[in-house]
């Protein structure tokens, strides 16, 4: 037997040598057998091949993998040293086949087969588009998007990286923001090149360094392993000494492609074209187009793709675009704003950037953590997603660019919001009775959240908009103090009557009473059944 | 050549002589720039013309070939209408699957427009519009929706009341409304057959859209756009026009296009409330928008109406986006996100209406209505007008017209004053996301609205694009519902202040009265 079933040092993937482990040539390898991988874990596939030429533009190397009629086709990549790999995130348990393709006969024609198991308790496979505004893991879990940004953070050395992995593991995120290239000049900005070549803008642009991706992969892997999505931004504005965002088409495609290869079967990956893409002179709306396809048509799985704004919005209703990643800070701090991109888009709407909490000089940058909070709770109630990040600086520096510790306020209310929707209906918030000022989501007839931002009232009349009530619904309320992180019920169940054409209200014209601080909200869940004719959701306003 | 192929030349010449008119040049003759140039021809009047006689005309000036569709009017009657765009000798030709009607040909002279010809809308600057001469089209629409399907009386008192409005631009429906308040059945039908929804749909009334380009030549006259609404969900299978089927929707699609089309005010709508016609599936809206798009040789404005679910206005066909949404225009950083995700003219052409019915989309105030008008129009967008205040007659200015009775039309022709001395360019937000309220061309011109914030002053600061130190200022307070315009004595001068914005170099502020409905005016002194 010349192929054995290793386990990656890096947990979760499942690595097959084959011909390679003995040193055996690689054309002698018949079919593996008897390996296993659990359902969306990584499967690879490693090959001996010529060293010689460049193996990054020569050499061809593809796989099918098969389970009854259902076929991936996946490329595979080189990753230096005349050594190949295929990495394969299998979608469904049972017994899976893979054939190789190559232009290399020493890499062409090896198959196997191999099982895939049931998922680890806490592996609920990739991230995808659920009910056109939000978002559920593979295995039908809803994931509710609560990202980070920390954009240079893989740039550190192990000790700031470690420390950063640690934050997060404590913290509420569940995505972050991070680019692939990095972000600063000098050489102090890059941890390893991505490309061969001499510093600091001689590369070979045809010839990776694949210890740049390793290690990339190595924190991809871990993220996945605290629970945490990784939206990996191909390309971004902020350099121009390394030269990596101004490259010609071709080695852009090229780029993205190889990325494509090595990360497409981490299931917690997110592709973002750019951040600010509109700032990146060198590149025009349709080379986004083109990048974007090139994901497209390279990604085996579909993972989430999305771009973000400087002050130009692309296009988000391409097809390619899985999801609007915002820059706006202004639209969370009205529910009512954030919720027309939901109209226009009909996709998930996420505000990965309304501005940080932090003491940064400048004003995208000095949010106070009460700001940021109210961000997150406007864009909840409209049925959209925010991001968090800090500029303070911290022993290493800031959270935004190189991670490291929290200081903010912010994230402990974050966790608090996140607990909250933990608890609100798998279906996700929507808005109620959009456009109507109401400061409304959940899911009528069902729960109801109310945020009240900086008014600071003493009452709020219990109305709720008529959709799928009734006269004689009971709702039991709470009121919730988003920045003391309190729930506080209230006493005796709200009992429904209709008022008008529009609303139904408590049957006495009780009121919910309020501390008269702000930054409240109020949680309204129905006791017992659903109403038997509830009035649907459809009217005409002409 | 043969004898018989001769003869038919001669029949056919013989013929041309006889019955061939043209309407608004003869041979030779002259039209000014973006008028209508008729071609009148007989023909069959035998089958079904609508739909067995192809008919049209090529004009040719220069370089250029225009194929205009003609139109079947009924009575063996066949009509090709062009509207120039260049001044010049022009050739036309014209085509069919009749011989009797094809191969005429003819030349005429276009002249520079008439005074107070702009021709067509277009888009400008991206965001707005402007006359194809070039003379900014500041949009201030109404709606009343079947206000061409009420009987001469009524229809001329409309008139009448538009000619002393300020509306530039009125929204209509080709096919008559059954719905609240407008349960009257219409003096012309569109098709052939028996009322109320027995119609062989493969023929047109051509009375019924006589009449109707009566009215829209007399809104021309107006100097009024027509915003024509082609579909509307308002019939709920009465007369049946909002289920025809694909193949009878594209027929009368064509029909009204190239009848239409000549009118230089016409606009499409593609439908109101697109969304609540049940028979249509997006798909068909796309193929009906690019029929459009593909017959209409003036390219005039197209858009389409929502109600809950909006249209994907970034399709190419969309000239700009017609939205519905009162809300969005109560807050200056709604309005503009539809700027951001557009990139295309912004038209809230309904924000509910002025007026006292029961139902919230028509009870709002004066007040109200020209706080969204204003919101808007500081962000860059263009608002939309109606009225429904209730009537012992159910006439109702938003779908039958008649007289205006609100408070508010005076004061939009107060605010049309305050835009038609505003920046050529438009309006455009000058720091967005941010200190959102204001408007303008950055250095020259700002608007600043603070609705129903009564404030009792405005420190003097702005934003860094366009401006520097020792730029100086003067300042209008703009009471927009008393419509009163006060300037301000002072001269200010600016100083930069921080890394975003500039403030006067002493540190005054603009007093204002503490009442609602403030704006400011500050125009750049040279």
């Amino acid at each position: 037997m010349n192929s054995h079933l290793f386990f990656h040092p890096l947990r979760g993937i499942v690595a097959l040598f084959v011909g390679l482990a003995l040193g055996l040539p690689a054309t002698a390898a018949p079919a593996a057998t008897g390996a296993s991988v659990e359902q969306w874990g990584v499967f690879e596939l490693t090959l001996a091949g010529p060293a010689s030429g460049n193996p990054f533009t020569e050499v061809e190397l593809t796989a099918r993998f098969t389970q009854g009629a259902h076929t991936v086709p996946v490329t595979g990549f080189y990753d230096g040293d005349g050594v190949y790999k295929i990495r394969f995130m299998p979608d469904a348990t049972g017994e899976w086949h893979y054939e190789t393709a190559s232009n290399q006969a020493e890499l062409g024609g090896k198959s196997g087969s191999f099982t895939v198991t049931p998922p680890a308790k806490d592996n609920h496979g990739p991230v995808r588009v659920a009910r056109t505004f939000h978002f559920d893991y593979a295995d039908g879990t809803p994931y509710r998007e609560l990202g980070t940004t920390c954009y240079a953070w893989t740039q550190r050395p192990d000790a700031d990286e470690e420390l950063t992995l640690k934050t997060l593991a404590a913290s509420p995120f569940n995505k972050i923001r991070m680019c692939v290239f990095p972000t600063g000049r000098g050489p102090r900005s890059m941890r390893y090149p991505p490309f061969e070549g001499p510093m600091p803008r001689g590369w070979d642009k045809t010839r990776f360094n694949p210890v740049f991706f390793r290690h990339l992969e190595q924190r991809v892997g871990q993220l996945r392993d605290i629970g945490v999505e990784a939206d990996l931004i191909v390309f971004h504005p902020y350099e121009t000494y390394w030269g990596f965002n101004s490259m010609d088409a071709a080695s852009d495609d090229r780029y993205v492609r190889y990325l494509v290869a090595r990360l497409a079967a981490y299931r917690n990956v997110w592709w973002s074209l750019s951040n600010e893409y509109d700032f990146n002179r060198a590149k025009k709306e349709s080379d986004w187009d083109r990048l974007f396809q090139v994901v497209q048509a390279a990604d085996p799985y579909g993972h989430l793709r999305s771009i973000h704004n400087g002050t130009m919005i692309y296009n988000q209703t391409h097809p390619w675009v899985t999801h609007a990643s915002i820059q706006n800070g202004a639209a969370v701090l009205d529910s009512e704003r954030a919720l027309l991109y939901r109209d226009v888009y009909r996709k998930p709407i996420v505000f990965d950037e309304v501005k940080y909490e932090g003491n940064n000089a400048a004003r995208w940058g000095q949010l106070k953590p009460e700001e940021l909070v109210l961000r997150f709770w406007e864009g909840t109630i409209a049925g959209t997603y925010v991001g968090h990040s800090e500029t303070y600086r911290g022993a290493i520096g800031a959270w935004l660019s190189v991670g490291g510790e929290l200081k903010g306020e912010s994230v402990a209310r974050l966790a608090f919001l996140k607990k909250i929707l933990a608890d609100s209906p798998p279906e996700g918030i929507d808005p109620i009775d959009k456009w109507q000022d109401r400061h409304t989501g959940g899911k009528a007839g069902e729960y109801y959240l109310v945020y009240l931002g900086e008014q600071a009232p003493t009452a709020w009349p219990f109305v709720l908009y008529k959709t799928a009530l009734a006269d004689g619904l009971k709702f039991n309320v709470d009121v919730i103090d988003t920045w003391a992180m309190t729930i506080t019920p209230v006493e005796g169940p709200f009992e429904i009557k209709k008022r008008d054409n529009y609303v139904f209200a408590d049957k006495d014209g009780r009121s919910v009473s309020l501390p008269g601080k702000p930054y409240q909200a109020i949680r309204i869940r129905r006791i017992g059944p659903p109403a038997a004719n509830p009035i649907p959701e459809t009217q005409t306003e002409p | 050549m043969p004898r018989h192929f001769s003869r038919l030349i001669i029949a056919t010449w013989w013929l041309a002589l006889r019955c061939f008119t043209v309407v608004q040049a003869a041979p030779g003759g002259t039209i000014a720039r973006w008028d209508i140039f008729e071609v009148t021809q007989s023909g069959p009047a035998d089958g079904n013309p609508f739909g067995d006689v192809e008919f049209g005309a090529r004009f040719t000036e220069g370089a250029q070939t225009i194929r205009v569709n003609g139109f079947y009017d009924g009575g063996g009657t066949y009509r090709v209408r062009f509207m120039p765009e260049t001044t010049g000798e022009w050739r036309y030709e014209t085509f069919s699957n009749r011989p009797e009607l094809a191969g005429r040909t003819g030349t005429f002279t276009v002249t520079p427009a008439t005074a107070g010809d702009h021709g067509p809308v277009r888009v400008a600057h991206t965001f707005h519009f402007a006359y194809a001469d070039g003379t900014p089209f500041r949009e201030l629409g109404t709606t009343c929706y079947a206000w061409v399907q009420q009987g001469d009386a009524l229809e001329e008192q409309t008139l009448k009341t538009l000619a002393t409005s300020p509306f530039n631009k009125i929204r209509f429906c080709v096919f008559p409304k059954n719905f609240d308040w407008n349960h009257n059945e219409p003096v012309y039908y569109p098709f052939e057959g028996t009322p109320p929804n027995r119609w062989d749909f493969s023929r047109f009334n051509p009375e019924f859209f006589q009449h109707f380009e009566k009215r829209i030549g007399q809104l021309r006259d107006l100097g009024i756009e027509v915003d024509i609404i082609l579909f509307h969900p308002y019939d709920h299978g009465h007369w049946g026009f909002d289920r025809m089927g694909a193949a009878n929707d594209d027929r009368y699609v064509r029909y009204v296009v190239a009848r239409f089309s000549a009118y230089r005010n016409v606009w499409w709508s593609l439908a109101n409330e697109y969304d609540l016609l049940e028979s249509k599936q997006t798909s068909d809206w796309d193929r009906l928008f690019q029929i459009v798009q593909a017959s209409d040789p003036a390219q005039h404005l197209r858009s389409i109406h929502q109600d809950k679910i909006y249209y994907n206005h970034n399709q190419p066909w969309v000239t700009h986006a017609s939205i519905q949404n009162s809300a969005a225009v109560l807050d200056y950083g709604r309005a503009m996100v539809y700027r951001d995700v557009y990139r295309k003219p912004i038209v809230f052409d309904e924000v509910k209406y002025e007026g006292d019915i029961p139902a919230r989309w028509g009870n709002l105030t004066g007040q109200e209505m020209v706080l969204r008008f204003w919101t808007g129009a500081v962000v860059g967008t263009y608002v939309g007008h109606g009225e429904t205040f209730l009537d012992p007659h159910d006439v109702l200015w938003w779908s039958k017209g008649g007289v205006l009775r609100g408070q508010s039309p005076a004061r939009l022709a107060f605010l049309r004053q305050i835009l038609n001395d505003s920046p050529a360019a438009g309006i455009n937000p000058i720091d967005k996301w941010e200190e959102i309220a204001i408007g303008g061309q950055p250095g020259e011109y700002y608007l600043a609205y603070f609705g129903n914030d009564a404030r009792s002053s405005w420190p003097f600061e702005l934003f860094h694009t366009g401006v520097a130190d020792g730029m100086k200022f003067k300042v209008d307070v703009i009471d927009t519902w008393n419509m009163t315009v006060t300037p301000v004595p002072e001269v200010f001068e600016l100083k930069k202040r921080d890394a975003y914005y500039f403030a006067d170099k002493d540190g005054r502020a603009v007093t204002l009265p503490a009442r609602p409905y403030m704006a400011l005016r500050i125009r750049r002194v040279h």
